[in-house]
């Protein structure tokens, strides 16, 4: 087991959150040390909140030492739904309903695919080229634009965005499912070792199902979430979304391989990956030495450097 | 020992951050007097992006204004959003979008305008209403291009004293790029209209990747034998369709043309893959979209033709500005251009 009581255990945890604490502080100076209309900020956050959703629900597949390629697809086919049923006229909560429907059974194929055995890669790597081609075909390659003002008047509650009670919900929700619940404990026990799991009578499959579903819900509200906030369905959308999402679970600490993370540092990754990434690009305003291009670079760097830094504490706490 | 590396480390990220602090309240008082311009392309890293920078610092450097030029690495239309959400954040007083979605930035257009920017598209437009962008510059009118490119096709068969009858295919770039769908509504009519002889395949979007627009024009090339013409609609897809057809040794069968750029499409040319294809002068695009952004903030863009630095015949009515009539490049023309 990963856990860890010794000293230089605990003192290798608090360096690599202080590590992980001056990130975020770098990439929040960097943000607000050049903004000139605050009030437009929020816009900016905004998706960013969406890949934030994504994140947190795919931090407990990855716990499990899984890992959902198709996120981004599933995204644009529900958004795909959405436009469509909105375009048949049904009423509104048919349409809500049939784009959660939508993401319940992307994602329960997907766990589906992952319990008879493949290697959960391969299979969302396949449903990735699946779903986009389903959103491209069930579209016919056009965009929904236009939706109606029942849906559209969701775009803030009290004066605050809905993205951000839907974040903070769904931060709440993964926190207590995974750290909280024998689900999320399971996770931890599937994530570190499946064989002994499987001999200890934990029903791995079924964990798989319902975590490869639950994330499926996850990307069919972020579906709903970018229409209200955009006004418009692409099916070309979240095309490389995976990556991003990925990367805030990864730069937040939890391990790929599974076993080890939590909600906690999937949040401060989110934080990281998104204040690097806003913060990086205002800077390239000011550089032009800083291109896109060696943006990707940075933030490449970035995710190596983390991994080398999780590899070696997972050596670490082995020994320990 | 392992801990003092630990605390090195943290204390080297700590005076990091505190460099690129001072770096930023250093370059923060700007000396350049105009608004300041964010002019975003479609995608950057593509030489007729790369061609329409060009021209736009240009004429950022002749009117002493401060531009920034920069755009998503992957034709996505959210990381367009996203951006304009930035640069309005940023305080930018001007942003000139060539949206790979004519919907999916409406919004943060109309965030932007609020936020007190002056918008305006160029290259290709976002839909007038939804975003209610100012002008769209456009480099000619899209019915030019679309019947020009089927001409050229149709003239270019004849000259070789074939029959047009057939069937053709076309790659165009992005699913829903308003300018590209355009152009190909206005070569069905054109075909309709004048070739009804011409039979379209339907069309090909590799997503303005070359790699990709090469592999599905052989697979099309390899499907249909008695493929007669292929257009490549997108700087990135012809140059893709051409070496496609040059490596299925096709070129004496299949007529390729399209839209490209001259520095790309050299190689084809001169090899006879490809006779001639159609554009417009990228670099005078990118120079012009900056002259009519610095004028609409300046709020005299006025009707009519005019000149506008170095372009002498801008045409300028209900929403557009009209830079004129596309060219076309062939053998004895593609040396005079560096773009």
């Amino acid at each position: 087991m990963n856990r860890i009581d010794s000293s230089p255990g605990q003192l290798r945890r608090i360096a690599t959150l202080g590590i992980r604490g001056c990130l975020l502080a770098i990439g929040l100076t960097l943000v607000f040390s050049q903004v000139q209309r605050p009030a437009a900020l929020v816009d900016v956050w905004l998706p960013w909140a969406e890949i934030g959703i994504l994140a947190l629900a795919m931090t407990a597949v990855i716990l499990c030492g899984g890992i959902d390629l198709s996120v981004g697809s599933t995204v644009a086919l529900c958004g795909v739904v959405l436009g469509i049923t909105l375009q048949w006229q049904w009423p509104l909560t048919f349409a809500l309903a049939a784009t959660a429907g939508c993401g319940l059974c992307a994602g329960a194929f997907n766990g589906g695919l992952v319990a008879i055995g493949l290697s959960p890669l391969v299979a969302t790597l396949a449903t990735m080229a699946f779903y986009r081609g389903l959103a491209m075909t069930l579209s016919g390659r056009e965009r929904f634009a236009g939706f109606p003002d029942s849906l559209r008047s969701w775009q803030t509650v009290a004066g605050i965005p809905l993205h951000f009670f839907c974040f903070v919900s769904v931060g709440l929700a993964t926190w207590i499912l995974i750290h909280h619940t024998r689900l999320g404990r399971w996770c931890y026990v599937i994530g570190d070792n499946r064989t002994a799991a499987r001999f200890a009578a934990v029903p791995d499959r079924r964990v798989d199902l319902s975590l490869y579903t639950l994330n499926g819900i996850a990307a069919a509200l972020v579906a709903v979430l970018h229409a209200i906030d955009e006004n418009v369905a692409i099916p070309d959308a979240f095309r490389g979304a995976e990556l991003q999402v990925i990367a805030c679970v990864v730069v937040g600490g939890t391990l790929i391989t599974g076993g080890e993370g939590g909600v906690l540092r999937t949040l401060i990754g989110i934080g990281i990956v998104t204040h690097l990434e806003i913060g990086l690009r205002f800077l390239s305003y000011r550089f032009p030495l800083l291109t896109p291009n060696s943006r990707l670079i940075v933030i490449g760097l970035l995710v190596i450097l983390v991994a080398i830094w999780n590899q070696r504490l997972q050596r670490g706490s082995d020994n320990a | 020992m392992r801990q003092n590396t630990k605390f090195t480390a943290s204390a080297q990220l700590i005076a990091v951050a505190c460099c690129i602090l001072i770096g930023c309240s250093g370059s923060q008082d700007g000396t350049l007097s105009g608004p300041r311009i964010g002019m975003m392309p479609k995608l950057i890293g593509i030489g007729y992006f790369e061609a329409t920078r060009e021209g736009a610092e240009e004429a950022a450097a002749e009117l002493g204004l401060e531009l920034t030029y920069d755009g998503p690495h992957l034709d996505r239309s959210e990381d367009q959003a996203q951006q304009i959400g930035e640069w309005t954040t940023l305080g930018l007083d001007v942003i000139a979008v060539a949206p790979v979605d004519p919907e999916g930035i409406s919004e943060a257009l109309r965030d932007a305008q609020r936020a007190g920017v002056t918008t305006l598209t160029w290259d290709t437009d976002a839909n007038p209403e939804t975003s209610g962008r100012s002008v769209f510059v456009n480099q000619a009118p899209n019915e030019a291009i679309g019947y020009k490119l089927v001409d050229v096709m149709a003239e270019g068969i004849q000259a070789k004293g074939e029959s047009l009858a057939g069937n053709y295919l076309i790659v165009s770039g992005s699913a829903t790029a308003s300018n590209q769908n355009t152009w190909m509504e206005y070569m069905k009519q054109r075909i309709a209209d004048k070739y009804p002889t011409m039979k379209l395949l339907p069309h090909l979007t590799p997503n303005e990747d070359r790699q990709r627009a090469q592999e599905q024009t052989a697979e099309a090339l390899a499907a249909h034998a008695d493929l007669k013409g292929i257009w490549g609609i997108t700087s990135v897809s012809l140059p893709a369709a051409a070496k496609a057809t040059r490596d299925a040794k096709r070129a004496d069968q299949v007529y390729v043309t399209g839209l490209s750029l001259p520095s790309e499409m050299r190689e084809y040319v001169k090899d006879g893959t490809v006779e001639q294809f159609v554009l417009w002068n990228p670099v005078d695009l990118g120079y012009l979209t900056i002259h009519v952004a610095q004028r609409l903030h300046a709020g005299n863009l006025q009707s009519g033709s005019q000149a506008m630095g170095r372009l002498k015949n801008v045409e300028v009515r209900g929403g557009e500005v009209i830079l004129g009539p596309p060219m076309i490049f062939n053998r004895e023309n593609i040396d005079d251009h560096r773009f």
